[in-house]
């Protein structure tokens, strides 16, 4: 009878252990892209206590933020002209990947006439006031003529507005990597 | 915290820049090895003048030549430099002479500190007649200490019935970087053919021997120790090639040769302060040897000379010798706080001096006056200038810009550029600007006397006309089945 509580401790380590192996696997077996194509702005921080296995951080000096996202994304920077940028993370084969749009924007809030320039569909359901690192900002599903439904989340922080989305599908996938924004 | 780590890397880097660009690289004291050259009489029975080719050699470095002369006639020739060599400026550094009765030998060794335009033979006199060998030898030096380059006398020594030299202990009071130099001398009879010396275990493979054949033969050779050198030093014997079976002597001489140093500079309090003047005072106390071919002074508002260092450099007149040196041309800005250091620099390296206490120029008399001139911008940014057109030096400048006309409240920002000596031009790049807002903006120059305020000018900042592009999975259709995500290339 003394023995029993030794066992199920045992048991208990030996079933922690093989979940924690089976979660890291599945997230490593993954990696099947060739990121080569990831712009110089990205900065891989392997190895360091901040970043977990599988994971790539994503820093731009320029537009004052940092965030994680999984390695088999390939990240893409598209200058937009007017001090705009367009930074896309995906993998077309896995198919997920989110857009982020940044613009320079002097209002405090999202006025109505910039939703409407950026999603001429005008769809906007589902409104929640969210809160991403120090900024305020909102999260809404959406329809885009390319995308079908998307998962959209806005917020405007010191002179930019940006603008992050994906397909509605991948909405709680987005809401993870969401939480590891950094204004910088 | 990863910021706060890279800021002080940061620093440190720009910490040693700084002292790299500041300086030239120390160097340590060091003797080297540069060439050797050879020659004997060509004529197998008379002893002739003949010319000896030294090797290559630059400015400063050292020439020691040796010329042994053997013959029969039992006379003991004057070897003194000008006696014996043709070049001038050569210094004897021995004369010895050996005679067993049968064979007698002549041995002369001088050196000489090569000028801008190094030597590039000398003519050796005989001063023999018949059946007389003359040999010569040169080894050339580099780092010698050029006004002393053999601090302690060297070692001069005859021997007869042994065609072995023994050159002699030296005592060199151990000096740091200390090479010895050896040289030897045999004549003979019974020795037709080249021949050759065996030097002491720790001499060098590089020593230079020669011989020559005639009624009498002779044989001179040259080694050097760079390692190892004890003190006394006490070299041992050169074993020749081969042995006679009478008549024969040998003459040797030991030479410690003392390595070239650093400068030695010291640090003057500065004298004639003024607004923006002072003048900085050094000394330089020993050359080490080489004269210093550049000399100055850094400076700066750092007590630790890191940051903001500037240097004069001055090589006129250089090589410089022993004696105070000051610099007073330098522009200083009024009413503040600088240091400074003198530094000297010879072929051996640079020695700088400690730094000097600090001292305050005098009190800036006029208050500068700014204009605000026009900026450049962007979304959210701008690039704004200004000129300080008149007054004293300033210590510091700028500009302020917000968000308000009169630049009062809050949210006005202000720019420093530091000092600026002149009445120059100035420029701020700021960001973080609103886009599509009104901003004001002004220069300013200040000093003790006073502040100098430009006009208080606007800009608007653009407003971004781009809209958003979907750019995420551009070229693929998506389709959705049984819940999965399906991409189809276009």
């Amino acid at each position: 009878m003394r023995k029993t509580p030794v066992v199920w401790i045992f048991f208990f380590i030996m079933v922690a252990t093989g979940a924690i192996y089976f979660l890291i696997n599945k997230k490593q077996s993954s990696t099947r892209l060739d990121t080569s194509a990831i712009t110089t702005t990205v900065s891989e921080i392997a190895g360091t206590n901040h970043i977990p296995t599988g994971w790539r951080e994503y820093q731009n000096a320029t537009y004052h933020f940092s965030l994680l996202y999984p390695k088999e994304l390939s990240v893409t920077e598209h200058s937009e002209g007017g001090g705009a940028i367009t930074v896309t993370f995906q993998n077309e084969q896995e198919a997920k990947g989110f857009q982020i749009f940044i613009v320079p924007y002097a209002e405090p809030q999202i006025s109505e006439s910039r939703f409407k320039k950026d999603v001429p569909s005008g769809v906007r359901t589902d409104l929640v006031d969210i809160t991403i690192d120090t900024a305020t900002g909102a999260s809404f599903y959406s329809t885009d003529a390319m995308l079908g439904e998307t998962k959209e989340i806005w917020f405007v922080h010191d002179g930019w507005l940006y603008e992050v989305t994906t397909i509605k599908p991948l909405d709680l996938w987005l809401d993870e990597i969401m939480k590891t924004w950094k204004f910088l | 915290m990863k910021k706060f780590r890279k800021k002080s890397i940061g620093i440190a880097l720009t910490t040693i820049l700084v002292v790299i660009l500041a300086f030239p690289q120390m160097a340590q004291a060091a003797i080297s090895f540069v060439s050797s050259t050879c020659e004997n009489s060509k004529d197998g029975n008379a002893a002739q003048d003949m010319t000896l080719t030294l090797p290559t050699t630059l400015e400063n470095d050292l020439v020691i030549i040796s010329v042994a002369i053997a013959d029969d006639d039992g006379a003991d020739l004057d070897m003194d430099a000008s006696g014996a060599l043709s070049g001038a400026g050569y210094t004897e550094v021995t004369d010895v002479f050996a005679d067993d009765g049968g064979s007698n030998l002549d041995l002369g060794v001088y050196w000489k500190i090569m000028g801008s335009t190094p030597d590039t033979s000398v003519t050796i006199d005989a001063q023999a007649g018949n059946d007389a060998s003359v040999v010569a030898v040169c080894i050339a030096f580099r780092g010698v200490d050029t006004s002393t380059p053999m601090d302690v006398t060297p070692v001069g020594g005859a021997r007869i019935n042994t065609m072995d030299p023994d050159p002699g202990p030296i005592d060199h009071n151990n000096p740091s970087g200390v090479w010895t130099v050896i040289a030897g001398a045999s004549a003979y009879t019974g020795g037709d053919g080249a021949q050759t010396y065996t030097f002491p275990t720790g001499y060098t493979e590089n020593a230079i021997d020669r011989d020559h054949n005639d009624t009498t033969d002779g044989t001179v050779g040259m080694g050097y120790r760079e390692s190892g050198v004890s003190d006394p030093e006490d070299p041992g014997a050169m074993a020749h090639s081969i042995a006679d079976s009478a008549n024969f002597a040998s003459a040797t001489t030991t030479i410690a040769l003392r390595p070239a140093r650093v400068p030695t500079v010291t640090t003057q309090d500065v004298s004639s302060i003024g607004a923006t003047s002072a003048t900085f005072n050094g000394t330089v106390d020993a050359t080490g040897g080489i004269g210093p071919t550049v000399r100055g002074f850094a400076w700066g508002t750092n007590d630790t000379m890191v940051g903001d260092t500037a240097t004069t450099t001055d090589t006129a007149g250089a090589p410089f010798g022993t004696g105070a040196f000051t610099e007073s041309g330098q522009t200083l800005v009024c009413n503040t706080t600088y240091y400074y250091r003198p530094y000297a620099v010879n072929s051996i390296g640079t020695s700088t001096a400690p730094i000097s206490n600090s001292f305050t120029t005098s009190a800036c008399t006029t208050p500068p006056t700014t204009t605000t001139n026009f900026a450049n911008v962007g979304f959210n940014s701008a690039t704004l200038h200004g000129t300080k057109t008149s007054g004293s030096n300033a210590t510091e400048h700028g500009f302020a810009y917000g968000t308000n006309s009169e630049l009062l409240d809050g949210d006005t920002a202000t720019t420093t550029l530091g000092s600026l000596s002149s009445n120059s031009s100035f420029s701020s790049s700021v960001g973080s600007l609103l886009a599509n807002t009104v901003y004001f903006f002004r220069a300013y120059t200040t000093n003790g006397a006073g502040t100098g305020y430009g006009i208080i000018r606007s800009f608007t900042t653009s407003n971004s006309t781009s809209t958003r592009k979907m750019r995420l999975f551009g070229g693929f259709t998506i389709k959705f089945i049984n819940g999965k995500i399906i991409l189809h290339q276009q």
